[in-house]
């Protein structure tokens, strides 16, 4: 589903007031954007800190150049598109930084995730989903993950990827066709479980 | 969906799993009528796509998560350090390159921290013994509190107010106590008869660095709104005083004063809200009370949005009690006083609707 259009001009009319400076306006900005944020940055690093980080500096940023920053009717794409860009530029600066080796890190062993994953109900499904989004490219990953995990538009993940909607459409459409094709008794059994 | 039906002739499931009209109408499950009936109408034209349009159903239902990985606990460290962060740019003029900041530092740095708040309380406190303060603060989540202070004195404090005082009164001080936002104070009797009071009987409440009220065993509240502060007096005497202008003003049982700007003066009607004492199980008492302040008042306890979608609500009056301190309580009150519908978006924003 996508933003309910209500939220959306509530956004819209949050971002003028922060804009002007309004530090409530901010912060319930960061309040209602944050688990969002964080799950996807997450789920696309699966690094907890750096994805923590990325939003501390996005939202750092977001203050301190608020005067250069014009109103926008939409909030969550523009906040979805530079917080990807913050988490590449945290990505690239750590991967200079760190040895090849000590980079490594592997998404089982993280004690973070197992309590998250624990923490939900669907605990199965979510870790079917991880091992099945593992056959798919990293830029058929990220669409994935902001069309079904972030909610957010094919106009907007067109707009966030720069790519056209069609180009979009596309990319999606094969992440779903590979999807199927590595997990076809995966969803052979959901189906016989639905009928 | 303007496109024509026969569009769908040749679909397979991954067609429909990718379709955006689709993954709404499977996600919404029924909610828009519109989506509801075009995807049925699909179905009834090509009876033979129905198990496709079923399965891509399924997997999109299998595997589209309902719920979103949370992490509370970095929300609340991620704030502390933009607000931390907020604060160094603005006293450097300068914007220099700030190095960036990885946890584990910002933890050394807290312990870092901690360690020298330790040692300079043992420092202060090991030559001569300084007051403590003790502080005690409400967010705005709904919640208030009931405070003792020293002298068994009560003070309810509401929603997103801070009160500080020193930990140990001793029988010569003055008692003092500094607010931020709002409060129901009972303050303890020293002394019944008012024209006789000590300097050690007396009770300073300093309100948002602005007002002194001089309290002389007293029920009284104070109320923050729309830039004002309002002084309300149950009973007793106190006596108000502007910091800034040293304008002076007694205060008598059922009189209300405000401070506007560098003004104090004494208005002509009762406060239309009152936060009540702990004596209370309701928190506010309205009397005559406009929906728009109650709206104002449901903000600032909640920090939370109100959508009001049709604004003649704005301007309705009611009488009674809210129960503020529970969220759900207030909202079935509400909705039954003022016949509406409250609907809660999402975590941050209600909407309220007259009922059809």
């Amino acid at each position: 589903m996508n933003q309910d259009p209500t939220e959306k001009i509530v956004d819209a009319d949050l971002w003028k007031q922060f804009l002007s400076g309004n530090e409530q306006a901010f912060e319930r900005l960061y309040r209602s954007y944050y688990a969002v944020l964080f799950n996807y940055g997450y789920r696309v690093t699966s690094d907890k800190n750096l994805t923590r980080e990325a939003i501390q500096h996005l939202f750092v940023k977001l203050w301190t150049n608020r005067r250069n920053l014009s109103p926008t009717p939409h909030v969550k794409q523009y906040l979805f598109k530079a917080f990807r860009n913050q988490l590449l530029t945290l990505q690239e600066l750590y991967r200079r930084e760190l040895p090849v080796e000590t980079y490594n890190v592997t998404l089982v062993q993280d004690p973070f995730e197992e309590k998250i994953v624990r923490r939900e109900t669907e605990l199965h499904k979510a870790q079917k989903l991880q091992e099945l989004l593992a056959v798919l490219t990293p830029r058929q990953r990220e669409a994935i993950q902001l069309r079904f995990f972030s909610d957010l538009s094919y106009e907007e993940i067109a707009h966030i990827l720069d790519m056209q909607v069609g180009g979009t459409y596309k990319l999606i459409y094969r992440a779903l066709e590979r999807l199927r094709e590595s997990a076809p008794t995966f969803f052979l059994i959901c189906s016989w479980l639905i009928f | 969906m303007k496109m024509s039906e026969q569009h769908y002739k040749n679909w397979g499931v991954t067609d429909f799993m990718a379709d955006p009209s689709f993954q709404e109408w499977v996600r919404a499950a029924g909610a828009a009528e519109e989506l509801n009936s075009y995807w049925q109408r699909v179905q009834q034209l090509h009876p033979e796509l129905v198990p496709v349009m079923e399965e891509a159903a399924a997997q999109l239902r299998e595997w589209w998560p309902e719920k979103i990985l949370s992490d509370p606990e970095g929300e609340q460290l991620v704030w502390q350090a933009i607000q931390r962060d907020i604060e160094t740019v603005a006293d450097t003029p300068v914007i220099a390159s700030r190095k960036l900041i990885r946890w584990p530092a910002v933890a050394a740095a807290v312990l870092l921290l901690l360690g020298g708040a330790a040692i300079i309380t043992w420092l202060q406190q090991s030559p001569s013994p300084s007051p403590m303060q003790v502080s005690a603060s409400t967010d705005n989540r709904g919640q208030f509190r009931l405070i003792s202070l020293p002298d068994s004195s009560k003070v309810m404090l509401g929603a997103n107010s801070t009160i500080r005082y020193n930990e140990n009164w001793n029988r010569k001080g003055v008692r003092e106590v500094w607010l931020r936002g709002d409060a129901h104070f009972e303050i303890k009797h020293l002394n019944t008869n008012d024209s006789e009071v000590a300097e050690h009987e007396k009770f300073l409440v300093h309100v948002n660095d602005q007002l002194e009220i001089e309290v002389l065993g007293t029920v009284f509240n104070v109320w923050n709104r729309n830039g004002r502060t309002e002084v309300e007096l149950t009973s007793g005497k106190v006596k108000l005083r502007l910091k800034d202008t040293g304008k002076e003003l007694i205060l008598r049982p059922g009189e209300v004063a405000s401070v506007i700007g560098s003004s104090l003066q004494l208005d002509a009607e009762q406060s239309d809200l009152v936060l009540q004492g702990p004596d209370h199980d309701t928190l506010y008492q309205l009397n005559n009370t406009s929906v728009a302040e109650i709206i104002d008042l449901i903000e600032k306890t909640y920090g939370k949005n109100v959508i009001v979608e049709d604004t003649s609500l704005l301007s309705r009056r009611i009488d009674g009690v809210l129960p503020l301190c529970h969220e759900k309580d207030l909202l079935f009150a509400l909705s039954g006083i003022l016949d509406i519908r409250v609907r809660q978006m999402n975590a941050q924003t209600w909407i309220f609707n007259t009922a059809e």
